[in-house]
């Protein structure tokens, strides 16, 4: 029952998330049609998509693991935090700004996987 | 502690929030600088804000109240669904895009409140789960201390009936120990923890008691070492052990049947329980020393988790009983 329940709030989620970056990505390419990657909505999509997956799913997955030690805890900080900086470097060669709207979806993606693992916990 | 939690939660998760709305604005509005509202940044992330939160807590407040009726659900999604159009509208005079962009995040919103709603249900739930295991514990160690008190007065009331007929005067003088040990019973056994120099006061006096009815001060040796000086313990942990050691030795006279050793060091207080036994005995022991052990041990592992060690070995027609624990100071 918990499972049948979890699968499907888990797919909701990734598909309003999906439409979402779609919608706002669609915008802006149609405000800014010369931003870099203008003609290729669709691997911007797959691209936002697949990095949220992996934020997400390694803090979902890594909780339980990182639980039973403290040094395992520092373990995955340490790997979300290169995955953060790995993935915020393209970033930089075009702005603060631009930074920060890769960074900022990816912690608020860390902290809902925390809270969908809790949620679920009991 | 748990509600500290969640509203941390809440706390985190708007910061975030409007940090992300601040963000795609800026970046929007820098990319079209004539879009609506291009020029109150400040009111775009104020509004968005706020209809975040009306979704938001009308959803998290909601649901415990639409749970109660079938109706409350329906007049719940009724609201959401009106609040969802009437936000929308207005972007519906400029594109299905802009339509969408409110919709969406919105949706999400609502998501993220029922998930945030079931986190602080489970949060609620371990609580409570914690609590009842709280209490189980408490019911068993109460249980298990009312097991100790009729074996041990069963045992002492029989050493009793024997120097009645045999002994007057001792059995007098055993009398007044188990008033001692009643009254330490009713009034000190009640607490947790109590001081552990009462303790070995108790079992000084339980020694005795056996003393009366053995053939000698050498029949059973007990020695301590160290101080107990201020240190807590819970109480009648060890009588059991010594109630076995007495009642399942195999001789009744002689020298060094029963040995007992009680050492204190800083924190660290080491018991030993030693007495003869001969194999015809052994199941015996086994099955009735049973009891008495598996209260103690029971006790040890609701009072002392992973502070104590409990050994038990037989070598020799000797049946050892060790127990360490790691002790508090008041």
């Amino acid at each position: 029952m918990k499972k049948s329940i979890e699968i499907p709030v888990h797919i909701f989620f990734w598909t309003m998330f999906t439409l979402c970056t779609y919608v706002f990505t669609k915008m802006y390419l149609e405000a800014v049609p010369t931003a870099p990657f203008g003609q290729h909505l669709g691997y911007v999509i797959l691209l936002e998509l697949v990095m949220g997956l992996v934020f997400f799913y390694t803090t979902f997955f890594g909780m339980p693991w990182a639980q039973k030690k403290q040094s395992n805890l520092i373990i995955l900080t340490v790997i979300l935090l290169a995955l953060l900086l790995v993935f915020a470097f393209p970033a930089t060669h075009f702005g603060v700004l631009q930074v920060m709207s890769s960074i900022l979806p990816h912690i608020l993606l860390v902290f809902l996987a925390i809270v969908f693992r809790s949620a679920f916990k009991a | 502690m748990k509600k500290s939690i969640e509203i941390a939660a809440h706390i985190f998760f708007w910061i975030v929030f409007t940090l992300f709305v601040f963000m795609l604005s800026k970046i929007y509005l820098q990319a079209d600088p004539g879009a609506p509202f291009s020029q109150s940044l400040n009111y775009v992330i104020f509004l968005e804000l706020v209809m975040g939160l009306i979704f938001f807590y009308i959803t998290f407040l909601g649901i415990p109240w639409a749970k109660k009726k079938k109706t409350n659900v329906l007049i719940l999604s009724g609201v959401l669904l009106v609040l969802l159009m009437l936000f929308a509208y207005p972007a519906s005079r400029i594109g299905p895009w802009e339509v969408m962009s409110s919709l969406l995040p919105h949706c999400i919103v609502i998501f993220l409140a029922v998930i945030f709603r079931k986190f602080s249900d489970s949060l609620k739930l371990e609580q409570e789960k914690q609590a009842l295991m709280l209490q189980n514990a408490r019911s068993e160690l109460a249980l298990l201390k009312m097991q100790v008190s009729p074996h041990f007065l069963f045992n002492t009331l029989n050493n009793i009936d024997y120097l009645v007929t045999s002994d007057t005067a001792k059995a007098s003088e055993s009398i007044a120990k188990l008033g001692d040990i009643l009254r330490y019973m009713i009034y000190d056994a009640e607490a947790e923890k109590i001081p552990l120099s009462r303790e070995i006061k108790l079992i000084q006096d339980y020694i005795e008691l056996i003393r009366l009815r053995t053939s000698g001060e050498n029949y059973l040796n007990f020695s301590i070492t160290g101080s107990a000086g201020h240190l807590q313990i819970a109480p009648m942990i060890f009588i059991p052990l010594i109630e076995n050691a007495y009642k399942h030795s195999s001789a009744k006279e002689g020298t060094d049947i029963i040995r007992i050793d009680l050492n204190m060091d800083k924190l660290r207080v080491r018991f030993e329980a030693d007495n003869q036994y001969d194999n015809q005995h052994n199941g015996k022991q086994k099955q009735a020393g049973g009891l008495g052990l598996n209260i103690v041990k029971r006790r040890l592992e609701l009072i002392y988790a992973g502070r104590h060690t409990f050994n038990v070995s037989r070598n020799n027609n000797r049946y050892n009983v060790v127990i360490t624990i790691e002790l508090d100071e008041s």
